[in-house]
C-alpha cells in the first residue's frame, strides 16, 4: 500500500454529482437569494428568477447538464399546482354579481392583444408571428400574481381582481393559441374544425378540470379536514389531471385553473377552505421561477430589444385603458384602478413552453418568436414582480410590515 | 354650543348603530374592504349612515331617528339592502356577530384616518384586538338629568341586553365558553365599564371637565362605557350588545330598550344610588359567560335568581308600556328567543353540525342576508 489514497473505498476523482445534488444546490441558492431579496423588501420570486439566470450561464457544466432535461417535467407539474391554487382563489360567481368585471377582463385582454398584434405588423413581422406574439403576451402571468400575493400575504380588492383577471386572461390566450397552432399545423382545413376546435379545447379542458375537482372533493370528504393527507391526495390528483390534459391535447392551464375554481365553488360545506399547499407551493414557486430563469435564453437579446420594449409599452398601455374603461362601473376607485393596471404587468411564464414547442415543430418560426417573446419575458420577469408588489403595498393590501 | 350642552330630542325616540363584519367569500376570514364599500355606497342617495370603524374589516351603519321600533326596522331593511348591493359588487360578505370566530387580530389593518392611527398608537395591540362588533342603541331623553337617571337605572337591565344579543362564543379560532366573548375585549380598556355615580347633568359636566383637564379624554368618544350619555344627540346610548346575527334581532333589542326606558321614566321603580352597582360586574360576567342560563342578583330586591326568569318577569311588567309604544310583537320575539336560545346557541349548533368555522361564517352571512 503506497498511500492512504489508494484505498478502495474513496470515491473517484473528479467527483461526479448526480442531478439530485444539483437540485439541492440550486434550491439552497434560491432560498438564500430569496431571503436576501426579502430583506431588501423585494419579492422572493425575483431572486428565484435570478437563480435560474445564474444557472443558465453554467448550462454547459457537466454538473448542470443532468438537471436541465428533467426541468421541463418538474416545471410543468409545479406550474400546474400553482394554477390549481390560483383557481381556488377565484370566484366565478363574482362575474355574475358584477358583470363589469367580465367587461374589464375582455377589454384589457382584447386591447392588449390588438395593440401588440398591430405593433408587430408595424415592425414588419409576418401575420402568423404577430398573432402568436399577441396571444402569448395578452394575458397576465398567473404564477407571478399568485407568487407575489402569497409572498406578501396580500388580501383585498386589487389582489382578488388580479387573480381573476390573470386567470380569465390565461384562458382566452390559450384558446386562441391552441387554435392558431392547429391552423398553422394545417391539421384543420375544414371550416367545421374552426368552430369545433376551440370548443373542444375550452369545454374539454373545463370538463377535465371539473372531473378533477369532483374527484378532489370526493376524496377530501373522506379525510379529516386540515389533515395533510388532504393536501397530498389533491396533489396526486393534480398530477393525474396534468397527464390526462397532455394525453388528450387539452390545455393544462385551463384544466387546472378550472379544477381549482370548481373545487371551491362545488364545495358546499366549505371543507376545502382550510386546505393550504404551504411549503409545497413555496417549493413549486421556486421550481417554476428558477426554471423560467434557467430556460430563458433569448438568442438575440439586443436585436430584439426595441421590438420587445415597444411591445411591453403597448401592452401596458392597452391593459391600463381596459381597466380604466370599466373601473367606475365595476366599483373601483381610479387610484386602485391604476394600481390594478400596474399589477397586470407580469407576463405568463407559460409562454416559454409554447415558444419551445413551436421551435420543435417549426424551427424558423420558433426562433423568430423566441427572439421577441423571450426578450420581453426576461425583462418582465425582473420588472414585474417588484412592480406588482409595489402596487399591492400601495393598495394597503399586503400583510407584511410596512 | 359646547360639546356638553345636552341637545333636546323627542323622549323615547330611537336610533341604532351596528358594527358589521366584512368577510372574504374566499375563506370566510375578515378582509379589508371598508374604503371601497364606503366609496361605492356614497355614489348614490341612500337611507342610513355608513361610517368607517377602527379597522378596514369593519363597517358601521346607523339609522336616523325613529319614534317606533317598526319604522326603525324598516330603515334597517333598506340599510341592509344598500350594503349588500355594494358588497356583492366587491365580492364581499357581510355578517353580524359580536366577534369574528377565527380571525387573527394581528392581521388587521387600521383604517386610514388620523383618529384611528392615534388610538392605535395609544392602545397598541388593544386597538387591533378591538376588532369586535357591537350594536349601540340610542334612546332620546328630554334633558340631561333624565339621561343620567336612565344611564344608571338601565344598569339594572344590562345583563338582559348582554344575554339576548350574545353572538360571540368563538374568538381567535376557539370556543371561549362565553356567550359574548366580545365584552372581554372591551374590558381591557381603561375607560371601559360603568359611568361614575353622578346624579345630575351639571355634576356630569364637572366630571367631564375634570377628566379633560387631566388630559385623559378629549371628547365623549373616549369613554368606552357600557352605557353613556350622548349630549350631542340628546340620548342615552346602550353599547353593551353584540351585533346580533339578524337585523330583526337588532330591531327587537331596540324595541326592548325603548320599552324599558318608558317603564323607568314613567314608573320610577327604584332610587338611583351607588348600591345599584354593587353586583354590576358579577351580573355582567354571568350574562356574558352563561347567557340566559346565567345567575342574576337583583341589586334592588337583593334576590338571587336566573337571568332568564328575571327577563321574563320584566316582560310582564313592561306589558302596558309595550302596548303603549307598539313594541309588543318585538318583545314577543325576544321572549321566544329567551326560551329557545339566542344567537350564540345558533352559532354553536351550526358549528356542531359542520365542524368548520369558515362554514359557520358563511352561514352567518347567509342568515344576515336572508333573515325576515
Amino acid at each position: 500500500m503506497d498511500s492512504l489514497l489508494d484505498l478502495q473505498f474513496w470515491p473517484d476523482w473528479p467527483l461526479a454529482l448526480d442531478p439530485l445534488a444539483c437540485f439541492g444546490l440550486v434550491l439552497f441558492l434560491a432560498v438564500v437569494l430569496g431571503e436576501i431579496a426579502s430583506r431588501l423588501r423585494l419579492p422572493r420570486i425575483s431572486a428565484y428568477v435570478a437563480t435560474g439566470v445564474v444557472l443558465s450561464f453554467g448550462r454547459e457544466l457537466p454538473l448542470l447538464a443532468g438537471l436541465l432535461p428533467s426541468a421541463h417535467l418538474v416545471f410543468e407539474l409545479a406550474f400546474a399546482l400553482l394554477l390549481f391554487e390560483l383557481g381556488q382563489r377565484i370566484d366565478l360567481g363574482w362575474l355574475r354579481r358584477n358583470p363589469w368585471l367580465l367587461a374589464t377582463s375582455l377589454a384589457e385582454s382584447l386591447l392588449a392583444f390588438v395593440a401588440v398584434g398591430a405593433l408587430m405588423l408595424l415592425f414588419d413581422q409576418p401575420p402568423i408571428l404577430a398573432l402568436l406574439i399577441a396571444a402569448l403576451t395578452a394575458s397576465t402571468g398567473p404564477a407571478v400574481v399568485l407568487g407575489v400575493s402569497k409572498d406578501s400575504a396580500a388580501r383585498g380588492q386589487v389582489t382578488d381582481r388580479l387573480a381573476l383577471l390573470s386567470a380569465l386572461g390565461s384562458c382566452y390566450s390559450f384558446v386562441v393559441l391552441g387554435v392558431a397552432y392547429a391552423w398553422q399545423h394545417g391539421e384543420t382545413t375544414e371550416p367545421l374544425a374552426a368552430v369545433l376546435h376551440p370548443l373542444y379545447l375550452l369545454l374539454g379542458s373545463m370538463l377535465l378540470g371539473g372531473m378533477a375537482a369532483w374527484a378532489v372533493l370526493r376524496i377530501l370528504a373522506r379525510i379529516k379536514p386540515g389533515d395533510n393527507s388532504q393536501t397530498l391526495a389533491a396533489i396526486a390528483l393534480i398530477i393525474i389531471a396534468v397527464a390526462l390534459a397532455k394525453t388528450l391535447d387539452l390545455s393544462v392551464v385551463i384544466s387546472l385553473l378550472f379544477a381549482g375554481i370548481l373545487s371551491r365553488s362545488l364545495d358546499r360545506q366549505h371543507r376545502l377552505q382550510p386546505m393550504d399547499f404551504g411549503l409545497i407551493s413555496r417549493l413549486a414557486l421556486i421550481v417554476v421561477f428558477v426554471a423560467t430563469g434557467a430556460l430563458l435564453q433569448p438568442a438575440q437579446f439586443m436585436a430584439a430589444l426595441p421590438a420587445a420594449v415597444g411591445l411591453l409599452a403597448a401592452r401596458a398601455l392597452a391593459k391600463g385603458v381596459g381597466v380604466f374603461l370599466f373601473a367606475r362601473p365595476s366599483g373601483l376607485s381610479l387610484r386602485k384602478a391604476s394600481l390594478l393596471s400596474i399589477g397586470l404587468l407580469p407576463m405568463s411564464g407559460a409562454a416559454l413552453l409554447w415558444v419551445e414547442s413551436t421551435a420543435a415543430i417549426w424551427p424558423e418560426l420558433g426562433a423568430q418568436l423566441a427572439a421577441i417573446v423571450l426578450t420581453a419575458l426576461l425583462i418582465m420577469e425582473f420588472l414585474a414582480p417588484p412592480a406588482l408588489q409595489f402596487a399591492l403595498r400601495r393598495a394597503n393590501e399586503t400583510g407584511d410590515k410596512p | 354650543m359646547s360639546e356638553l350642552d345636552f341637545s333636546h330630542s323627542a323622549p323615547l325616540s330611537l336610533g341604532v348603530e351596528l358594527e358589521l363584519q366584512i368577510v372574504s367569500r374566499l375563506d370566510g376570514d375578515l378582509t379589508g374592504g371598508a374604503t371601497e364599500l364606503l366609496a361605492l355606497i356614497e355614489r348614490k342617495a341612500h337611507r342610513g349612515d355608513f361610517k368607517p370603524e377602527m379597522t378596514e374589516s369593519m363597517i358601521e351603519v346607523s339609522t336616523g331617528i325613529h319614534q317606533t321600533s317598526t319604522s326603525l326596522g324598516d330603515e334597517l331593511l333598506d340599510v341592509r339592502q344598500t350594503l349588500l348591493a355594494a358588497a356583492d359588487k366587491l365580492n364581499l360578505l357581510i355578517s353580524g356577530g359580536g366577534a369574528h370566530p377565527f380571525q387573527h387580530w394581528a392581521e388587521r389593518k387600521i383604517f386610514d384616518k388620523p383618529r384611528f392611527h392615534q388610538l392605535n398608537e395609544l392602545y397598541g395591540y388593544l386597538a387591533k384586538q378591538f376588532t369586535v362588533f357591537g350594536q349601540h342603541i340610542h334612546v332620546g331623553c328630554p334633558n340631561g338629568d333624565e339621561a343620567i337617571f336612565l344611564l344608571h337605572a338601565l344598569s339594572r337591565y344590562l345583563p338582559h341586553f348582554i344575554a339576548l344579543s350574545a353572538a360571540s362564543p368563538y374568538y381567535q379560532g376557539v370556543d371561549t365558553a362565553f356567550e359574548s366573548s366580545r365584552l372581554n375585549a372591551i374590558s381591557a380598556f381603561p375607560l371601559s365599564g360603568r359611568a361614575p355615580m353622578v346624579k345630575r347633568w351639571s355634576e356630569f359636566t364637572d366630571y367631564f371637565t375634570n377628566m379633560k383637564e387631566f388630559g385623559v379624554v378629549e371628547s365623549m368618544k373616549d369613554f368606552y362605557w357600557d352605557i353613556r350619555p350622548k349630549p350631542e344627540f340628546g340620548t342615552v346610548e346602550i353599547r353593551i350588545c353584540d351585533t346580533p346575527l339578524t337585523i330583526q334581532r337588532a330591531t327587537e333589542l331596540a324595541a326592548y330598550a325603548q320599552t324599558v326606558c318608558r317603564y323607568l321614566l314613567v314608573e320610577r321603580p327604584f332610587v338611583i344610588d351607588e348600591s345599584l352597582y354593587a353586583v354590576y360586574t358579577i351580573n355582567r360576567f354571568q350574562a356574558a359567560r352563561f347567557g340566559l342560563d346565567g345567575g342574576l342578583i337583583d341589586p334592588v330586591s337583593k334576590q338571587k335568581g336566573l337571568l332568564r326568569d328575571d327577563f321574563l318577569a320584566t316582560l310582564s311588567k313592561l306589558a302596558p308600556h309595550a302596548a303603549e309604544l307598539g313594541t309588543a310583537t318585538h318583545l314577543e320575539s325576544l321572549r321566544r328567543a329567551a326560551e329557545r336560545g339566542n344567537d350564540a346557541l345558533w352559532m354553536r349548533d351550526t358549528y356542531a353540525r359542520s365542524g368548520s368555522l369558515p362554514d359557520l361564517v358563511w352561514q352567518q352571512a347567509q342568515l344576515w342576508r336572508e333573515s325576515q
